[in-house]
């Protein structure tokens, strides 16, 4: 039944509530970690978590493990797209601050 | 009819989806201009974010972060229990995942009005535009969900989901879990480390 693609992934119900703990976990993890004051490394750490998180709710939640090519390719494709977007505009803005 | 059916469900199945995963992307995009906006106003205003995101509750985020990640993963519990046929552990996770929508949207709705309360609102700083913005448009996303959520256990209780004809139930779920995503971001840039 779960093979890729085939659009039916079943997936054993003790993965989706190991998810949840892993991300109820991640949560405590990025909460006591601002507390923390890690200068430069706060808001890299915050996004690494948050972006674990994510992952394991696509992989797992979103059934992304059981998808083919097609939908990997969007995903891979619009958050390649998003990242050179956010990076430029906060360039430019930083660049009108510096002058 | 009953023997069609067969043939047709696997390509329709993978078209439906994959229409969901398109309007998901696009969605991605429309965050991504917001998380855009929000990196350009915190590196311009970086005072204003430092000072005013103490004035959000922290408590309350996380609680917020708990409640939103406990319904996703009822509705993708609901998506595991159609898949196996079973109709009434959908129910129950359906109505568990609109309830904890509801409670979401409850606590958005206190955090608002306690920041109206004292004065605050999104005109006041570069920072509490950013979160109003943000959150009010997530917020607009949650609501969404519950209704759509709704119309599947309407549905569900209509009789009309089986471990062959759950598509609708799987795309709702998928925009959920989206909706979840966002906000996985959204609490520790706006409550955390701002």
């Amino acid at each position: 039944m779960a093979t890729p693609g085939s659009g039916h992934s079943m997936q054993p119900y003790w993965i989706y509530n190991a998810v949840w703990i892993a991300l109820v976990v991640f949560t405590v993890v990025t909460v006591a970690a601002a507390r923390i004051n890690l200068g430069g490394w706060n808001v890299p750490l915050a996004l690494a978590i948050a972006s674990t998180k994510a992952v394991l709710v696509g992989l797992f939640f979103m059934h992304l493990r059981f998808e083919g090519r097609w939908v990997w390719g969007f995903a891979v494709f619009s958050i390649f797209l998003l990242l050179p977007v956010i990076a430029v505009t906060v360039m430019d803005a930083l660049h009108g601050l510096v002058r | 009819m009953e023997h069609a059916a067969g043939v047709e469900e696997f390509p329709r199945f993978e078209t439906s989806k994959m229409g969901v995963w398109i309007f998901l992307f696009s969605e991605v995009l429309l965050f991504g201009g917001l998380f855009a906006t929000y990196a350009v106003f915190r590196s311009l205003f970086v005072q204003d974010f430092a000072r005013d995101h103490r004035e959000l509750d922290v408590t309350l985020g996380a609680i917020n972060t708990v409640v939103l990640l406990c319904s996703s993963l009822s509705v993708a519990l609901g998506v595991a229990s159609i898949q196996r046929g079973k109709t009434r552990p959908l129910k129950l996770c359906l109505g568990v995942t609109i309830l904890l929508g509801f409670v979401f949207l409850v606590i958005k709705y206190f955090e608002y009005s306690g920041k109206f309360a004292h004065g605050i609102y999104p005109w006041t700083s570069s920072f509490f535009s950013i979160y109003f913005l943000m959150t009010g448009i997530h917020g607009l996303h949650v609501l969404g969900g519950v209704i759509a959520l709704s119309l599947m256990l309407f549905w569900a209780f209509q009789g009309r989901f089986s471990a062959t004809n759950y598509v609708r139930v799987e795309g709702t779920a998928l925009y959920w879990h989206l909706v979840d995503i966002v906000w996985i971001y959204l609490f520790p840039l706006l409550y955390l480390v701002a």
